[in-house]
């Protein structure tokens, strides 16, 4: 499976732990439904890890789903998200045991891996913090990957692993997602580390980091994590109750500009075009177009700019760019030296980038 | 534009370095033709330096094709190339010059661009001679990938820093499709195996839309040609070659005289089984199997399947090992593989440790699918 731009999912995995049951998976899934988020693009819903039983079954060694905390099978749940558009989505572990202390897959990947796909799990976000400390965690992501693939290779596979190693074997295991700390310690987007740049690539995409909102969500650190997040190519994830989230919020998660940025086909990631921790990503989207994210990281307003020579522009060119900012804001203007504005502590602004003749001068 | 797999073609340096013209164009279009290249995949014919003047047209600022070898000009060229199903590509350079000193596109990326549009250009080898010492590379390549782009014209942008300044790193993200990653090639066993050696840890930046080029392919060459170094290379080590083209999923340029080939050299050149390794639409990295000194290369292909390539550079036959521990496959699993080899469509299947007899500069590449025991 080919997995050529960032899945956008909502995710209960923390908001819930392992509190989780069929009647509040199936809620969150009408408010995916019924607030936008599927038409902007989430299809995918992570439940976490409470939906197994503690252990095993003892004759067979397979997985149990708790039936009763589902109100029916993982399968039957899986079907019932299917219908809304959405796609099931679960955590489970390299290691002997889940972040909620549930089975993990160590010694059982291809029986769990059978498991999934009977059941209609489209995504599995796998944590390694509980491997054997000697074992090889590269060879033991290839073992799931190869599990998958062996059962059908329909499976999202998001790995959450801080082996030093992962970045540049990520790609040959078979995962299609990968993000650099375990899952416990996933949450909160950052920065791609510069040496992990140029390793995310469209069928294996560097995760930025899961967004985990409470009620009170500040706007402006959202726009931020997801203006971050969307440059990088990055998958999004959403940690939240949506159905308690205010429209304002809502309004950010789903906006179409983000999205659009975040899934652009060319899936390329943006570069940074002046240090941390103000500073100016790029980003080549598909059709000729630009994305340009103005980010400030500091704790008082900064004048941040970006210059159009380094975006590649030459005085051969007769061209000035148009900016056009999105995401809450409405504004256009155009320059051919630089674009200079003031961006409030932990602010950051998304614009649209494309060239245009100047004034007077025909083709 | 979406460059989904590694992009495959035929360039004029190797064999012909500057002693070309519009004449061994038509020849090598024509070959490419009727030679069954273009239909196993070769669709780029690509004029590499030396193809334009050392100045400009004083009024317009184009480069000027060198009327030695395109007295028509270069429009009758390209339309030739198309009218045979093909795809055009030509040379330029980061540079004021390129690296035969003729006219660079330095400060003229856009000039340049809007003309390769016009004439119907359709991929663009961009070098990285003869540039300002100060300047820098990167923003060098973001503008032409930003004048290609805005030329409306869809068009492969070829990098070819030669693997500078950590090229991996950011080369994705300024627009191009490939990039080079090491100097140039020579038609001898040492030069291709240290370009292929030197890659093994960086291939995991290589992946649809953009690729790691290993450079021109030169298998068939035979010594001769402008690449050519006098060593005569055997069939074994060309497959060799062709088979890590393959296995690293690196652009397939060929640089050998397509018109004169052998027949054995281009049934390789067009083994479909090989080509459909190269272009898998996962487009995966291999990895590297076994201990440090074991060429044995894996990779994940589209569909469940996997692909091992073992290479013996040694003088003397030997057996090479395999073991599916090594790719995921656990004893418990109960799977095995079910493998053909690629070249002689051998089949066996294998659930423990195989030892696989390679001849002595060779190398052996198998397919694999998982099967219930």
């Amino acid at each position: 499976m080919v997995l050529s731009v960032p899945p956008l999912a909502v995710s209960v995995a923390r908001t819930f732990g392992d509190g989780i049951d069929g009647d509040r998976v199936l809620g969150i899934a009408r408010a995916m439904s019924d607030r936008g988020f599927v038409r902007a693009g989430y299809r995918y819903l992570n439940i976490g890890d409470g939906w197994a039983k503690k252990e095993r079954d003892p004759e067979s060694g397979s997985l149990l789903a708790d039936e009763s905390k589902l109100a029916g099978s993982l399968g039957s749940l899986a079907a019932e998200l299917n219908s809304l558009g959405i796609r099931l989505a679960i955590v489970t572990s390299g290691g002997t045991r889940t972040p909620n202390g549930f089975p993990g897959s160590f010694g059982h990947e291809y029986e769990d891996a059978s498991f999934y796909a009977e059941n209609g799990v489209s995504m599995i976000a796998q944590d390694f913090s509980s491997l054997p400390r000697r074992t090889d965690t590269v060879t033991m992501i290839r073992r799931t990957g190869m599990a998958l693939r062996a059962n059908g290779d329909s499976i999202v596979y998001s790995v959450y692993s801080d082996s030093e190693d992962l970045t540049k074997y990520i790609r040959a295991t078979g995962a299609h997602i990968y993000h650099l700390r375990p899952f416990s310690r996933a949450s909160g987007v950052i920065f791609p580390p510069k040496e992990t740049h140029g390793y995310s690539v469209p069928g294996s995409l560097f995760n930025c980091g899961d967004i985990v909102l409470g009620k009170d969500v500040d706007k402006t650190d959202l726009k931020r994590s997801l203006i971050i997040a969307a440059m990088a190519s990055s998958p999004i994830t959403v940690d939240a109750d949506i159905t308690s989230l205010d429209d304002e919020t809502v309004s950010l998660l789903t906006d179409p500009d983000l999205t659009a940025v975040a899934t652009d086909a060319e899936c390329r990631p943006a570069r940074m075009m002046s240090p941390e921790p103000e500073t100016v990503m790029l980003k080549v989207l598909d059709g000729n177009r630009y994305a340009a994210a103005f980010v400030n990281d500091t704790d008082e307003t900064r004048m941040i700019s970006f210059y159009a020579h380094d975006m590649g522009l030459t005085r051969d060119a007769r061209r000035v760019v148009a900016a056009d900012e999105r995401v809450g804001v409405c504004r256009k203007c155009e320059f051919s030296d630089d674009l200079s504005l003031p961006l409030e502590k932990k602010g950051s602004a998304l614009f649209y980038l494309t060239l245009k003749r100047k004034d007077g001068e025909v083709k | 534009m979406i460059v989904k797999t590694p992009p495959m073609g035929w360039n004029t340096w190797n064999t012909f370095g500057e002693c070309y013209n519009e004449e061994v164009l038509r020849e090598t279009a024509d070959a490419l033709a009727d030679r069954g290249f273009a239909e196993a995949g070769y669709k780029y014919l690509i004029i590499d330096d030396h193809w334009v003047m050392e100045h400009r047209d004083p009024v317009t600022h184009r480069l000027i094709p060198r009327p030695g070898k395109f007295p028509n000009g270069i429009e009758p060229v390209a339309e030739y190339v198309h009218g045979k199903g093909l795809k055009f590509g030509v040379y330029s350079c980061v540079g004021a010059r390129t690296c035969g000193a003729k006219m660079g596109s330095f400060e003229y990326e856009f000039t340049d661009a809007e003309w390769f549009s016009e004439i119907g250009v359709d991929y663009l080898k961009h070098d990285y001679c003869l540039r300002p010492e100060k300047s820098d590379g990167e923003t060098l390549y973001r503008r032409m990938s930003l004048a290609l782009r805005d030329s409306g014209r869809d068009t492969v942008f070829a990098a070819c820093n030669w693997g500078c300044d950590d090229v991996w790193s950011w080369i994705r993200s300024i627009g191009a499709h490939t990039y080079r990653s090491t100097g140039d090639i020579c038609d001898n066993f040492k030069s291709f195996t240290d370009i292929f050696r030197s890659q093994v840890f960086k291939l995991g930046a290589s992946a649809s839309g953009c690729f790691n080029d290993l450079d021109m392919i030169t298998v068939g060459m035979d010594g001769e040609g402008n690449v050519g170094t006098s060593e005569l290379l055997t069939e074994g080590v060309y497959r060799i070659q062709f088979c890590v083209w393959c296995m690293f999923a690196s652009p397939l340029i060929l640089g050998c005289d397509v018109r004169t080939v052998k027949d054995k050299y281009r049934d390789l050149l067009c083994n479909r089984e090989l080509i459909r390794i190269n272009q898998d639409s996962e487009c995966r990295s291999p990895f590297p199997v076994g201990f440090d000194d074991s060429l044995v290369f894996c990779r994940l292909l589209d569909g469940g399947d996997i692909a091992v390539l073992l290479i013996n550079v040694n003088d003397n036959a030997c057996n090479m090992s395999f073991l599916p521990y090594d790719i995921g496959l656990t004893e418990e699993s109960g799977y095995k593989l079910s493998i053909k080899d690629v070249l002689n469509g051998d089949t066996f299947e294998a659930s423990d440790i195989m030892f696989v007899p390679v001849p002595p500069k060779d190398c052996r590449m198998l397919r694999g699918r998982l099967v219930k025991k």
